[in-house]
């Protein structure tokens, strides 16, 4: 069912429903936002039409993943088995069987480094390649692949899997959206339930809203008449321009389509496993294959694993070994697989780059409390299609998993080898001022 | 002639192999794998319990198995406690106003006592003790900083609980009174040591561990001393669970490809698989007729609980 949720209404501003209405029908049908603003020229063909970027928040611990040590001192290497991959000498833990089953379809980079500790500040470095100080905070990766690709029909150019802004109990991560290139390059947020059930968040103001009637505007401009409360305290300007595309992709079939997972089979969607990072990515297949150019596909929403109120994330300073057991290693193992498999499938892995990796590693040496704190000089990142050259592992850690061995690799080398494979080269990544002084991992390709 | 010879010498030599200790091993040997081949064709189909598909994890039988309290996944954020009424399949939840998660729910053997884990703070969990009428008999704090406690396990005579504990860079087994005083350690060893359980007689405490490389079954007596390894696979062997009886122990392993649920004899013999599904099968306990276990089973990426059966040749 494409159910955009409960539309809740806020009180966060002073716009009243008319002039929602005006500005509403201001906006010519069939117009995103990303196309009002203008599309790059593409210069040279990109070898990943799409890419899926698959946020591992929190940090899931290297060792206990996909840089197992087995040789390591009790102290480092932790509880589980470590098991071989079809790749030649690259071993998993036994927590991924269908990872390691799958891994001559993708590549493995062992040797990730990045500076910065924490998580919002973490984050902000894995999503844009930059610290958040100095302002300016620069653009996510999406926001770059956005703005250069614009976006197909109605459908937005940059789709976060998520149910809000990814934030930790203090703060968000500054570097989820357009930064440098303005708002107008956000994502557009997007949740996904277990059941299947979409919710994009930015239509939540609105109560008794009912997507599924909306065939055009004047069908909108009607259901919003009917709406039993007002929007007299929405803040209008910025919801305006933030939501835009939300509604614009509601006014078309074909947008809908691509957000409503109950066009897919039981049996589809089974494979992914009925999980919200399962059918979350699940979602993400079906908006690359609409023409979405970049999806962020979260884990979570928050990084941190277990903390009331929050999603459970990757972030295990207590129970790593539990929850890497029984909760986090069981669903990715199923859908990361499936979102493979699915995309091989359907003909779009080859022009589908879809890499994933968290913020930061996570400490190898065992801590006090049996769990696994933050690492930044030493973690992984799994790439695969694309023009991914499959089953290659680059770089290497030492012997406990502490270093890379040999020149790490930074998050500003993540987004200009992703930039590079969506189309952007050298020139065009200079005329829009993002990545600079990046290198392409040329051992990718 | 020659033929009629052969077929004496032949009868001779298989008579004289049968009245050997080697054949007699061999007889029993297949009449074991004889009973379980038949105890597999007349096993029941699993009988789902829930059909909710929310994530799951851990099952603890209650009320003489007439309830089953188990942990699922409320939204993405809670965990919470139910409570499964095996009869009319219908599920509420144990603790309707608890607003942070909780997990690993463990009875003692009256089917009253209970204990389980309950979030206390950021990244802060605590065990507590209650009754079945909600009272509050006991509780074991975390320590300083992020802090848990795992997988709490009560004595048969309630006199104190066992339960798992990140201490000094590993994991170790600690017993406490009810009250949640008297701290002593059981098991103190490198590695993870986790998933207690005891014996009916409460002689005897079975839990898995890491100590000798990956998750392992082990088994010592109630006072830590005298540890002994049951199991022995390259995979992990997780989450042992005494049979009523206490002839035998479940536990789920990977040894096959996928987490599925096995039985064995309590010295460790005899391993045998119950359950044999393409997806996982794990957090068993037993039923008090010592013929079923409940589990939490994926299927088709839902997970739901299930009742087994135990094969006889498992006794």
């Amino acid at each position: 069912m494409f159910d955009v949720g409960s539309f809740r209404t806020k009180t966060c501003g002073t716009v009243g429903r008319r002039s929602f209405l005006r500005l509403a029908a201001s906006v010519p049908i069939g117009m995103g936002l990303s196309q009002a603003v203008g599309q790059q020229v593409v210069r040279q063909g990109p070898r990943a039409k799409s890419v899926i970027f698959v946020f591992l928040w929190g940090a899931p611990s290297h060792l206990d993943t996909c840089d197992p040590k087995p040789d390591a001192p009790m102290e480092f290497r932790g509880p589980f088995h470590s098991i071989a991959t079809r790749t030649p000498g690259l071993n998993f833990t036994e927590l991924l069987p269908h990872m390691a089953s799958r891994s001559d379809r993708f590549s493995i980079i062992r040797s990730h480094a990045t500076t910065e500790p924490g998580h919002p500040d973490g984050g902000t470095m894995a999503l844009t390649g930059f610290k958040e100080l100095p302002a300016p905070v620069q653009p996510n990766f999406g926001s770059i692949v956005a703005k250069h690709r614009g976006s197909k029909g109605n459908l937005p150019p940059f789709v976060s899997l998520t149910r809000g802004v990814l934030a930790d109990s203090g703060r968000r991560i500054e570097g989820y959206g357009g930064g440098t290139l303005t708002q107008a390059h956000d994502p557009l947020l997007v949740g996904c339930s277990a059941e299947s059930e979409v919710e994009i968040p930015a239509l939540q103001l609105l109560d008794g809203l009912n997507p599924l009637r909306i065939r055009d505007r004047t069908t909108l401009m009607r259901e919003l008449d009917v709406v039993p409360r007002t929007l007299e305290t929405v803040g209008f300007d910025s919801w305006n321009r933030k939501f835009q595309s939300a509604y614009d992709l509601l006014l078309t079939p074909q947008s809908r389509q691509a957000f409503d997972l109950t066009r897919e089979s039981e049996k589809t969607r089974a494979r992914f496993g009925h999980t919200v990072f399962g059918q979350s990515s699940l979602l993400a297949c079906r908006l690359v294959e609409a023409g979405v150019p970049y999806v962020q596909l979260n884990y979570s929403r928050h990084p941190e694993a277990l903390n009331t109120g929050f999603e459970f994330g990757w972030d295990t300073h207590l129970y790593n070994f539990e929850l890497l057991q029984d909760h986090h290693c069981p669903i990715l193992d199923r859908a990361y697989p499936a979102l493979l498999d699915e995309l091989q499938e359907r003909g779009l892995l080859d022009q589908t780059l879809v890499v994933l990796m968290g913020e930061f590693g996570r400490t190898p040496r065992i801590t006090p409390n049996a769990a696994r704190d933050h690492w930044p000089p030493c973690y992984f990142s799994i790439w695969a299609g694309g023009g991914v050259k499959p089953g290659r592992v680059i770089g290497s850690s030492d012997k406990r998993g502490e270093q890379p061995i040999g020149s790490p690799i930074s998050p500003l080398m993540v987004g200009t080898t992703i930039a590079e494979l969506a189309g952007l080269d050298t020139q065009a990544r200079a005329e829009m001022n993002v990545l600079t002084g990046g290198q392409v991992i040329d051992e990718l390709l | 002639m020659n033929c009629c010879k052969a077929i004496g010498r032949t009868f001779l030599t298989v008579a004289a192999f049968a009245r050997t200790r080697a054949a007699r091993t061999l007889a029993s040997a297949a009449t074991f794998c004889i009973v379980v081949a038949i105890a597999a064709l007349h096993a029941a189909e699993p009988v789902q319990l829930t059909r909710d598909g929310r994530l799951k994890l851990a099952t603890a039988v209650c009320s003489a198995g007439r309830e089953v309290v188990y942990c699922e996944l409320a939204n993405p954020t809670l965990y919470r406690l139910m409570k499964l009424n095996v009869q009319d399949r219908t599920s509420q939840p144990l603790h309707p106003k608890a607003d942070t998660s909780e997990f690993d729910p463990m009875f003692a053997a009256d089917g009253k006592t209970y204990a389980f884990i309950k979030t206390v703070g950021v990244l802060r969990a605590a065990i507590l003790i209650h009754d079945d009428m909600g009272n509050k008999l006991g509780e074991v704090a975390p320590g300083g900083g992020f802090s848990g406690l795992r997988s709490p396990a009560i004595a048969p005579d309630r006199s104190r609980v066992v339960y798992s504990f990140g201490e000094g860079g590993r994991q170790q087994l600690f017993a406490v009174k009810l009250d949640g005083t008297e701290r002593q350690s059981l098991a103190d060893t490198p590695g993870i040591n986790n998933w207690p359980a005891f014996s009916p007689d409460g002689r005897t405490i079975v839990f898995g561990s890491s100590r000798d490389a990956d998750f392992e079954i082990y088994r010592m007596n109630a006072d830590g001393s005298a540890p002994q390894r049951l199991t022995n696979s390259p995979a992990q062997d997780i989450r042992p669970k005494f049979s009523p009886d206490g002839k035998r122990i479940a536990f789920t392993s990977n040894r096959d490809g996928n987490a599925e649920i096995y039985v064995m004899q309590a010295d460790g013999s005899h391993p045998q698989r119950v359950t044999d599904s393409p997806e996982r099968d794990d957090y068993a306990d037993w039923l008090p007729d010592g013929e079923h276990l409940v589990i939490v089973r994926e299927h088709d990426g839902w997970h739901d609980l299930f009742l087994v059966d135990v094969p006889v040749a498992t006794k």
